[in-house]
């Protein structure tokens, strides 16, 4: 099952990375639109910084479940 | 021709009869009554209508556009298919506070002033909370009274907003709202429904607390009604648009980092009230549009997942990802069903959500500043990311100690509907967009970018999930809040008023009770005060004790309560004689 999701996450990537740059494309509204893999880029960063948020967060703010008792 | 009727009263009024039926008969009549308010939202017509004078004022039990039917259909709707998941239920007076609840939230949705908005805003808290409290264990019972302690709060701020407001316009009408002091209140009053952060705690501490059908009710109305009111005061308020791009990354950095299921979809709620509200902030036709879109779509992907994640409660008795796993083939259906209400909520193509948020995000790229696109961006690989884990270690994550069946086929047919509803709308948006307020809007869902540019969010930011799956992985922990600041600082007042106030308070009441001891003392015999005060003056010269031994003995003696009594009553009898006649006097005159 983690090897078949792999898989086609990978293969999603690939094609939506090709189709964004022979797609066509609305009108940007900001600079960073024009670029083609944009959303992968934020994809990738934005969960590599929700990794380290989420860190960092439960060794803060984690407590035991009995902990308001 | 048929007049309808409020909506609001049917569903308030039914309440009331619930207890007259039982089995078979009560589950028809439910569906009877929720049926019968669809058809009486049919006949509304627009305009203003049931207006009764009140102190002055007008009150307006219908004030009918095309904003507050669009949301009143979705809530019929949704309540109907709510009611029909929930015919299992038996206990009455649920049923009864889930009526009321739907009543009151309808009545909000249609009140055209602040007052009437106000009474049904204040059942809305008190019928809810009933949701909460019918699960009859303690940890709700408790989360009930913080839920209610904070609602009363958000309706005090909302009734001194409101009286505010009439003193300085002498209006009561639901209007837009200026920058003062009243707006400010009712803002409070409105937000915390919203669960505006910091006025969120609630809402993740009470909803995973609820029964199972009753989380499903709470889910749909209390803070889709605080988005409507907002929509209708505070449309283009730039705060409000910031504050959405917030809580949509407050909700969903929370989200992932819960074990409770139902608890990662309340913090779920926050993150999704926050791309409404953003579009509502935004306040232009699409961003107006947007935040209406995404509320009605959110009520359908969330009852769903409320719906899923409360059936597999129902047939396991377990809420946690780490206990959880291995459903999807002895709960196919509520599998399915859940997996297409994670892809809406993430906004994949093909579903609902991709719809609505597309719509949120092309209004703040018209107005904001690339910030808040950032944050709601940020805030869809979240989203993504919390329904993978939720899906994943629910149902495909290896666990062969559970054992679990599908649930009773009237909660099957509620969800399939709903999932339908999702994928309808996904398909072929124009369905929704025919209720939507502004109908001279022109938004195309499907362009190549927005559909290339979702795919590459998702299969990157799925990607990163495969790879660092161990640190999405649940935990057996609980995760502080704002919360924890709130119950502290109340630890904190409850000692203080306990400990030092409360020895300050004895203090002062000892010292009263002396002085007024002694006053009844000297009140009993006041004749007798020149002559004590004389005594006292001799307290000076001589020794205390001897000098209170004389004074004590002397009252022993000469004191005489008669003595005083005759005279007093004589001087009564003489007032009451003399008002008679003066009485008669002046009558006759």
């Amino acid at each position: 099952m983690k090897e078949k999701l792999k898989k086609l996450l990978i293969l999603f990537a690939i094609l939506s990375t090709v189709a964004g740059f022979i797609g066509t494309h609305d009108p940007p509204a900001l600079g960073w639109h024009s670029i083609p893999f944009m959303d992968a880029v934020v994809g990738v960063i934005g969960a590599l910084v929700l990794m380290v948020l989420i860190k960092g967060l439960a060794t803060f703010l984690s407590k035991k479940e009995d902990f308001y008792d | 021709m048929i007049r309808s009727i409020p909506p609001a009263f049917i569903f308030i009024l039914g309440a009331f009869f619930i207890p007259l039926f039982r089995g078979r008969a009560k589950q028809l009549y439910l569906l009877f009554v929720n049926a019968f308010v669809l058809i009486d939202l049919s006949l509304l017509e627009a305009g203003t209508g049931w207006v009764i004078q009140f102190l002055g004022y007008d009150l307006i039990f219908a004030e009918v556009d095309r904003l507050s039917l669009a949301i009143a259909y979705i809530f019929a709707v949704i309540g109907f298919l709510a009611i029909l998941y929930s015919l299992q239920n038996k206990q009455t007076g649920e049923q009864m506070a889930a009526f009321l609840y739907m009543g009151s939230s309808l009545g909000v949705v249609f009140s055209g002033d602040y007052l009437s908005l106000f009474i049904f805003w204040e059942i809305m808290a008190f019928a809810s909370v009933f949701l909460i409290w019918y699960r009859r264990e303690k940890a709700s019972l408790d989360a009930g009274f913080r839920y209610l302690f904070m609602h009363i709060f958000g309706g005090c701020c909302l009734l001194t907003g409101i009286l505010l407001h009439i003193t300085s316009t002498g209006s009561l009408k639901v209007e837009p709202l200026t920058n003062s002091w009243s707006s400010l209140f009712i803002l409070v009053g409105f937000g915390l429904n919203t669960a505006l952060i910091p006025l969120h705690t609630w809402l993740p501490d009470a909803y995973p607390l609820g029964t199972i059908t009753g989380s499903v009710f709470l889910s749909i109305f209390t803070t889709k009604t605080g988005v409507y009111t907002l929509a209708r005061c505070f449309s283009g308020n730039e705060f409000i648009a910031i504050m959405g791009g917030v809580m949509a990354v407050y909700g969903v950095v929370f989200a992932l980092l819960q074990n409770d299921i139902r608890k990662l979809i309340s913090y779920h709620i926050i993150s999704q009230v926050g791309y409404m509200i953003a579009g509502i902030g935004v306040g232009t036709e699409l961003g107006v549009n947007g935040g209406v879109a995404h509320l009605i779509n959110n009520l359908l992907y969330k009852t769903l997942l409320f719906m899923c994640t409360g059936s597999v409660i129902y047939m396991t008795g377990r809420s946690k990802l780490t206990e959880l796993g291995g459903l999807a083939k002895q709960m196919p259906v509520t599998c399915i069903t859940c997996l297409v209400a994670s892809f809406s909520i993430s906004g994949a193509p093909g579903f609902n959500g991709f719809v609505s948020k597309g719509m949120v995000l092309a209004s703040v790229l018209e107005v904001h500043p690339p910030f808040l696109e950032l944050l709601l961006r940020f805030a869809s690989v979240g989203t993504f990311l919390s329904f993978i884990k939720l899906s994943y270690f629910t149902f495909f994550e290896k666990n062969e100690k559970i054992r679990a069946k599908e649930v009773p086929w009237n909660m099957q047919v509620a969800m399939i509907v709903i999932a339908l509803l999702c994928i309808l709308i996904g398909m072929a948006p124009k369905v929704l967009f025919h209720i939507l307020p502004y109908a001279s809007v022109d938004y195309h869902a499907y362009t190549s970018s927005h559909f290339i540019g979702v795919l590459q969010l998702f299969s990157f930011a799925g990607l990163v999930f495969v790879f660092a799956k161990k640190t999405f992985s649940p935990h057996q922990w609980i995760i502080l809040d704002v919360d924890y600041f709130y119950r502290m600082t109340l630890r904190w007042v409850a000692w203080l008023c306990m400990g030092p106030l409360n020895d300050l308070r004895r203090r002062i009441q000892n010292s009263l009770s002396r002085s007024v001891r002694f006053l009844i003392y000297l009140s009993k015999d006041p004749l007798s005060l020149p002559e004590r005060s004389a005594e006292y003056r001799q307290w000076n010269r001589e020794d205390e004790v001897s000098a209170l031994e004389s004074i004590g003995g002397k009252k022993e003696r000469r004191y005489n309560e008669n003595i005083y009594r005759k005279p007093m009553g004589v001087g009564v009898l003489l007032a009451i004689l003399f008002l008679f006649f003066y009485g008669i006097i002046y009558f006759l005159k």
